[in-house]
């Protein structure tokens, strides 16, 4: 576990979304894929947002994207980021279609000054419990 | 079923704004609610439908009309409560206005208050559901913005300068307006000076926080001719919503909004040549850019363009949020851009009223800028 995960809130732990930290612990950025209409969706949801069909499998994704946003909070709006101001946001689109927000693996700071937008990324997992980690980014060298 | 100007706003009321210690919520929205009654030369007997919105530091939620109603007195045929952040006053006075034309209610009082400044709210909240985009520090109301002020600026070339001439204009305006909470002019520089929230927002690209309750009547047009004031009849209505954020892959640019004028520019048969002045929603500056666009000011992408040169300064092709908005007039969560739109309507502005004005677009927008509708005021 990294040090700047410590004070951090644990995700809620429901039977819905559980997978998803479970395989982030076993390395693997996993999504629901419909198994009616093939749909991949992100967040995690009781039915496929394109058809509404409930049966579905989790599959695993590269982990891989582009940042589409790069935001850079100077703001903290919580204790358990107070520490980490200034700290990088991203909006990322995964190479297979979802997208999600997700802080950036940035101890030196490198990329407060910086602009991530087109810059490619790949998923890190931080472990915040035995069976359950939070997927991260990482930038990807140019 | 004609819906355009059957219906009219007859009453506003808005208290003291700012940072009101030792006031509550509930008194607020009394105080409110007794100044729209006067204003419209309306008694409580009156009242017979109540739609309000709980301030973020009222305890009650969704119950909230229960509490109002005890404390004001009112048992009405019509009510309910909703939140939908900065969406919610459009919203209820539409809401309202179709009850009234439908005759399920026939004087229909809309009413928010709120101590958010003095109550210490941050507005932190984040989306995201089972995961919650807070585990990533992706939170508050400023970073959704902060996504829509990223991405326009990198597809279109928008400048931080170009934002900034929202703030600046809001703010000479505000100076105008006695009730403003900020109403020492900026400049371009202050606002470049300014320190980064989130980047690539400023400090001065961001609402207020504040204290204070506004009410807004709304009755039939029939009636609302016969009382104190003169009308501002609710010629356009249109609303639209999406809900989905990550899915939807252009949801950072809001296109529902466009859909909400659409419909409103329609239902008033009017386009945006006839606007005389417009009050819109801004939580953050790029939101007023947002509105430019979508509502065919200009085109997409241009908003940044648009708001040069004081286009949007009173004097200017188009006035906005000429009593200051919720960059600088107060926080109330767009409730105090109707107030103004029926002001400007009626012809009592003073040095901020837009000569001869006929037509005012009144906006809202809320959540995580997922909710939004449109108002076309009109003067009979």
């Amino acid at each position: 576990m990294s040090e700047d995960r410590i004070s951090k809130p644990l995700p809620p732990d429901s039977p819905a979304t559980r997978p998803f930290w479970t395989a982030a612990a076993e390395g693997h950025f996993v999504v629901q894929r419909c198994t009616v209409c093939g749909h991949l969706r992100f967040p995690p949801g009781p039915a496929c947002t394109r058809c509404l069909s409930p049966d579905m499998e989790w599959v695993p994704l590269s982990g891989r994207g582009t940042v589409l946003s790069h935001l850079v909070f100077h703001q903290a709006y919580s204790k358990a980021w107070a520490a980490e101001v200034p700290y990088s946001v991203v909006m990322v689109q995964l190479d297979e279609g979802p997208r999600l927000f997700s802080d950036v693996v940035d101890p030196e700071r490198a990329f407060i000054e910086a602009d991530l937008v087109g810059r490619r990324v790949e998923a890190v997992f931080d472990r915040v419990a035995e069976d359950m980690a939070v997927p991260r980014f990482r930038v990807m060298d140019e | 079923m004609q819906i355009s100007d059957r219906t009219a706003i007859a009453g506003v009321g808005a208290t003291a704004q700012g940072k009101l210690p030792g006031r509550t919520p509930l008194d607020l929205g009394i105080e409110a609610f007794r100044l729209a009654l006067d204003d419209a030369g309306l008694s409580r007997d009156d009242i017979d439908g109540l739609l309000t919105m709980p301030g973020t530091t009222s305890s009650e939620g969704s119950l909230h009309y229960l509490r109002f109603g005890e404390a004001a007195g009112l048992n009405p045929r019509f009510t309910g409560s909703m939140t939908m952040g900065g969406n919610t006053a459009g919203q209820l006075v539409q809401t309202a206005a179709l009850a009234v034309a439908a005759g399920m209610a026939s004087v229909v009082a809309c009413v928010f208050a709120d101590t958010a400044k003095t109550g210490g709210v941050r507005f932190d909240r984040a989306s995201g559901g089972e995961v919650p985009w807070s585990l990533w520090g992706m939170m508050g109301a400023a970073a959704n913005s902060a996504v829509a002020a990223d991405r326009h600026m990198h597809r279109y070339g928008t400048t931080g300068r170009q934002l900034a001439e929202v703030a600046v204009a809001c703010r000479y305006h505000a100076s105008l307006n006695p009730n403003a909470v900020m109403r020492e002019p900026i400049t371009v520089e202050d606002h470049q000076a300014s320190r980064w929230i989130v980047r690539p927002l400023r400090l001065l690209d961001c609402c207020l926080i504040s204290d204070g309750g506004v009410c807004l009547i709304v009755t039939s047009a029939e009636r609302a001719r016969d009382l104190r004031r003169p009308p501002a009849l609710i010629a356009g209505m249109g609303q639209a919503h999406t809900l989905q954020t990550l899915e939807k892959e252009d949801w950072w640019y809001v296109p529902h909004q466009k859909a909400a004028l659409r419909d409103a520019f329609r239902m008033a048969e009017v386009t945006p040549e006839d606007i005389d002045v417009a009050q819109l929603y801004d939580n953050f500056t790029i939101s007023v850019l947002l509105w430019l666009e979508h509502a065919g000011f200009c085109g997409e992408g241009e908003g940044g363009a648009f708001v040069e040169g004081g286009r949007i300064r009173l004097g200017g092709d188009l006035p906005v949020n000429t009593a200051g908005g919720n960059l600088s007039e107060s926080y109330m969560e767009g409730w105090l851009h109707l107030v103004e739109g029926v002001r400007q309507i009626r012809g009592e502005c003073g040095p901020r009223q837009v000569a001869g004005a006929r037509h005012c677009l009144v906006t809202g927008r809320g959540m995580a800028l997922n909710c939004a509708n449109a108002t076309i005021l009109r003067r009979p």
